[in-house]
């Protein structure tokens, strides 16, 4: 701050304001959350099983945990499928944000259009695609009889690997309005102008992807695949609704892990290990990266 | 300092954190304080007055005990939790009408979606919500059990002579640790349904074994599939996860078999778990039934029978008054029903109808006041008694436990209030329940079975075992394991809950 | 080497023309929204066939008959209507108190900034980090001590700790972008720093706020499971909780299940219309590079 003494006439220094605005929300918060953390911090050194308190029992949780085989294939799903969504949606996203900026006609109708589905609840969406995917009457199997592309009728949630792309498939879906939006905003303040000098400089399409489009947006890029990324690897809504974690564990999400050992095997010391290690899991990927979005802000 | 000031605040946050979380944290597994030594509201009821206790649920309309009314005193109205949606439940809406009508206490059944009632059911124990007075419980003898610990036990409810009225395979099933905690709204087993005329057309005999059923169940499957499309099946079961073990433990019994050996110990190694569990694999390796079922989460079964897609259907009968009445009324007509049945032709006859009924309950929460915790009990003396009971198996069509029943199941007939029948099918918008004078096949089928189901009571580590069970099927099913492989991977998750 | 500089170059050559797809925005457009319209198709030509053909195979992707019965069920038979009045309340309020609230402290740390301001920044973020599954029973606990089951205030609060933070951070991409200049005439004409917000922030960032707003509509407009734990009246349900009315343990009602699924979509399809404009130039003024 270079603002000379004289001209600032408020009792409050800058710095002072900025803390006053800030702590009233951000105390609120931690109020609201310490509870939640110091819970499942001291319950996963706790036995907590089937509602009966079995007081402490150290590391035993944590030694579960890592001995699990549940543990290795819940998060290999898990990273599979968040890396694959997130990608998906992020892939779908950039390029009708980029043919959102360049289309000439109908501009408002189409982005309407991109973002409708948001509007449905991913409960929701989750059980539409399972109709849609159903083997006997979906609509997917007919589009693809329609055209020669299948002999029979294809089970999508049954074959093990057409499940997970199929849980990748349907939860792009929900985040591509959201990527869309943020990505194109990102694109629009792109001038013109920058693209004009490129050609007169002999740059193909390539060269102008890399050295102009991705440069100047990649924070907004980042961020919006980084929210996608967490919320697809530790929540398992659409899987929860189109698969329930089958066929036999195909796929078995970690958040799908952490809500059984919570609802169905009411195990609450070994769920608090799981949702720390959840926490730790998508907090060593997200906090570099936001070091890194805030530094280029900076 | 900037720093030491921030590093304290967040220290004093987390200490706080802890003070906070601790207390419920130990609350929960710790004993309540013994109340007072006066007598509790329902303790001053005089439950054997003004009959003798079997006589009052026997009555052919229940009968209030003495002194119910200053043990309730306060009591306006008491919700509790309503397991698969009150839409197609006339029974248990015609017992609240009627108990209103008793006792002018009202009483709101909140409707709990299926696959999200432990969550519910949980989160309502943990936080003591005194708004919900009775849990609804499916599956009460394991899904359930951990949440005793929040249970009041309704020990003094059922004295001798008032067990003796009832099936004792039902007393085992309510009962864990030596208490009740738990009473019995309907009984709910399974039938098979078929559709009399495709087996007609198909040139196929009613089975009576349950191998001939699968026999039955293929020409049938290959008769559709060639006469009415390529998306017509055999059989359809709906598959919640706890239904294909529901369906396995019932190819047990056709065997005379438990799933629980002599020793208490879950066995998967027996000849019997084999042919049950390969019975199954082939049904859906063969496409006999669809293979979405796999998911666990299928739900369409019961709407893949009513278009016409299926032959058959396992599944239970109450929803043929509720469902189908709404939905498919012209399915009725055409359809015939058969009990479990026994395993091969060369088994005894008294096999048939060893199936699996599973006991629809309520369990009352501990933490409420004793004036709500009296009338749930009166709710629960009058649900038990022949007019509740007669309510749930001829209006609903449920089984029952109640033994008389089913002794003077013809003279039931003429005792139904078919006027409040039609009046609660009114409040709850559906189709008025169809007026039956005489038992049919469905409730011949139900008296069968509710005399001679077997009610296993599996330990709480059971969702652990049952996960793995669907697990393995899956893996058996599309071909990644063989069934032996499988039972074993079975057999030793159940060993380590010893 | 010839040979591998063949191979990029033909590589090149792909991504280019990969990209130069965008030069014929309508194409891709079109054929990227069939596919994201194609559910919500689906659904609406589910709510408008009997139940019979909804089963029938192959599928009718028109109605043979059109019935409005679905609705009709849907809207009189069954409380969706009011479940879609109070997820209408629900995400409105939230979307208020967030905005308010989240504009507030990005104002103070991003404008004002403090020794630390970026960590706690970080901070914000790293309440978000927990999985939200984990949060449900403690919630629950904390909730009933507050005396705050089954009441409007529970469902708000909760969303609040979810959406708060992240809505600080996407605004703190827009107001970092502020031009200072403009605060510092304000103060030398001697605004308070509070009548500067309202008067000269807050008219600029304006449209970033209405783009925060929509976020925030809509994630509220999505919660499912916090909802369904703590709310046990059917007068206080939102439709996501509401719709579970039609999946019943016997099958679920794919007719009136589809309709009020297209009723739940029509108030935040407004919401984004009315809201629409602000959105993407909201978002466009955060990306402004200085």
């Amino acid at each position: 701050m270079s603002q000379s003494e004289r001209m600032n006439k408020y009792k409050l220094s800058d710095s002072g304001f900025g803390i006053l605005c800030t702590v009233p929300g951000l105390a609120v918060l931690l109020a609201l959350v310490a509870y939640p953390i110091g819970y499942n911090l001291v319950l996963s050194f706790m036995s907590y099983k089937r509602l009966v308190f079995g007081g402490f029992v150290g590391f035993q949780n944590y030694g579960w945990f890592f001995r699990s085989k549940d543990f290795y294939l819940s998060w290999r799903i898990s990273a599979l499928y968040s890396l694959g969504s997130a990608g998906l949606a992020f892939l779908v996203g950039m390029i009708l944000a980029q043919a959102l900026t360049a289309v000439r006609r109908g501009r408002a109708f189409f982005r309407t259009l991109v973002v409708l589905s948001w509007a449905i609840p991913p409960v929701l969406s989750g059980l539409i695609w399972k109709w849609i995917l159903n083997k006997d009457m979906g609509l997917m199997n007919y589009v693809l009889s329609v055209f020669s592309l299948i002999d029979s009728n294809v089970a999508f949630l049954v074959n093990t690997n057409l499940a997970l792309l199929s849980g990748i498939v349907a939860t792009a879906y929900v985040y591509v309005p959201f990527m869309t939006v943020f990505i194109n905003a990102g694109l629009e303040t792109i001038p013109p102008e920058f693209y004009e000098v490129a050609e007169m400089e002999g740059a193909d399409e390539f060269h102008k992807f890399t050295f102009i489009t991705v440069p100047l947006n990649i924070k907004q890029m980042l961020f919006s695949f980084l929210v996608v990324w967490m919320f697809t690897f530790r929540t398992p809504d659409v899987f929860f609704a189109l698969t329930g974690g089958g066929p036999g564990k195909a796929t078995y999400h970690a958040g799908l892990f952490l809500v059984n050992l919570i609802y169905r095997y009411i195990d609450f010391g070994k769920a608090a290990v799981v949702s720390i290690m959840l926490t730790v899991s998508v907090g060593l990927v997200v906090t570099p990266l936001a070091f890194y979005i805030f530094r280029r802000a900076d | 300092m900037m720093i030491s000031w921030k590093k304290s605040v967040v220290c004093a946050v987390a200490v706080a954190a802890m003070a906070l979380f601790a207390l419920p944290v130990f609350a929960g597994g710790k004993q309540e304080a013994p109340a007072a030594a006066e007598l509790k509201p329902w303790e001053q009821i005089e439950w054997n007055k003004p009959k003798s206790w079997p006589e009052r649920l026997l009555a052919d309309k229940y009968i209030l005990p003495e002194g119910w009314k200053q043990a309730v005193e306060g009591v306006k109205e008491f919700s509790f939790y309503n397991i698969g949606g009150i839409e197609t439940d006339i029974a248990t809406k015609m017992n609240m009408m009627r108990f209103e009508e008793l006792t002018g206490i009202k009483i709101n059944a909140i409707p709990l979606a299926p696959r999200f009632t432990l969550p519910k059911t949980l989160s309502t124990l943990v936080a003591k919500d005194k708004a919900i007075h009775g849990i609804g419980m499916n599956n009460p003898s394991y899904n359930f059990t951990p949440i005793a610990v929040y249970l009041q036990d309704v020990d003094h409810m059922w004295p001798e002579e008032v067990t003796a009225l009832y099936n004792e395979n039902l007393i085992n099933y309510l009962a864990w640790d030596g208490h009740w905690y738990a009473m019995p709204v309907a009984a709910v087993g399974h039938l098979n349904f078929y559709r009399k005329s495709w087996f007609e057309q198909a040139g196929v005999e009613v089975p009576t074994s349950m191998l001939e059923f699968a026999e039955a169940v293929k020409k049938v499957n290959q008769w559709a599939q060639e006469n009415l499309g390529p998306d017509h099946y055999g059989i359809v079961f709906s598959v919640p996860s706890t239904e294909l073990f529901t369906r396995y433990r019932e190819l047990m019994y056709a065997q005379n078999k438990q799933v629980i050996g002599p020793d208490g110990r879950l066995d998967f190694y027996s000849k019997e778990a084999q042919n049950a569990f390969n019975w199954l694999v082939d049904m859906f390796r063969q496409g006999f039934i669809t293979e979405d079922a796999l998911n666990f989460g299928w739900m369409d079964a019961a709407n893949f029978f009513g278009v016409g897609k299926a032959g058959a259907i396992t599944d239970a009968p109450a929803m043929f008054y509720g469902f189908f009445q709404s939905q498919y009324p012209e399915v009725g007509q055409d359809m015939g029903a058969l009990t479990n049945l026994k395993w091969s032709e060369d088994d005894p006859d008294e096999w048939n109808g060893r199936s699996l009924i599973g006991a629809n309950s309520i369990g009352l929460p501990k933490y409420i006041d004793n004036n709500h915790k009296t009338a749930v009990m009166l709710w629960f003396d009058y649900l038990r008694s022949l007019e509740g009971q007669r309510n749930e198996a001829i209006v609903e069509g449920n089984a029952s436990f109640l033994l008389h029943l089913w002794e003077t199941l013809d003279a039931q007939f003429n005792m139904v209030d078919w006027n409040l029948a039609d009046a609660a099918a009114k409040e709850l918008g559906i189709n008025p329940p169809v007026r039956r004078t005489k038992a049919g096949p469905m409730i011949t089928g139900n008296a069968i079975q509710s005399e001679k189901s077997l009610l296993e009571v599996f330990r709480p580590y059971f969702p652990e075992v049952q996960d793995k069970f669907n697990e393995e099927f899956a893996n058996v099913a599309t071909g990644k394991a063989s069934t032996e492989e499988a039972l074993q991977r079975v057999q030793e998750i159940a060993d380590t809950f010893r | 080497m010839k040979r591998s500089g063949n191979v990029l170059k033909t590589i090149r050559g792909a991504l280019n023309a990969a990209i130069a797809w965008k030069r014929t925005p309508a194409i891709v457009l079109i054929v990227f929204c069939a596919f994201l319209f194609m559910p919500l198709y689906w659904t609406l030509v589910t709510s408008l066939k009997t139940t019979k053909e909804i089963f029938s195979w192959p599928p009718t992707l028109f109605p043979k008959s059109l019935t409005l019965g679905h609705y009709v069920k849907a809207l009189i038979h069954s409380p969706i209507f009011g479940n879609i009045l109070n997820s209408i309340f629900y995400s409105l309020t939230a979307t208020v108190i967030v905005v308010t609230v989240a504009a507030l402290t990005t104002y103070g740390f991003s404008v004002y900034q403090y020794r630390g301001s970026t960590k706690v920044a970080l901070v914000f973020l790293g309440t978000r980090i927990i999985p939200p599954q984990s949060l449900f029973v403690p919630f629950v606990v904390l909730f009933s001590k507050l005396g705050l089951i089954n009441t409007r205030p529970a469902v708000i609060i909760f969303q609040f700790v979810l959406v708060y933070p992240l809505s600080i951070w996407l605004l703190k991409g827009i107001f970092d972008k502020f031009p200072r200049e403009l605060v510092d005439a304000a103060r030398i004409d001697g605004a308070s720093r509070i009548f500067t917000l309202l008067k000269v922030v807050l008219p600029i960032v304006a449209p970033g706020i209405g783009a925060v707003a929509i976020i925030a509509f809509l994630w509220t407009w999505n919660a499912f499971m916090f909802p369904f734990l703590i709310l046990n009246s059917p007068q206080l349900k939102p439709i996501t909780v509401g719709i579970f009315h039609f999946v019943s343990d016997r099958g679920i009602e794919w007719g009136p299940m589809a309709a009020s699924s297209v009723l739940a979509i029509i108030p935040g399809v407004v919401f984004f219309i009315f809201a629409q404009r602000s959105i993407v130039s909201g978002l466009t003024l955060g990306a402004v590079k200085s």
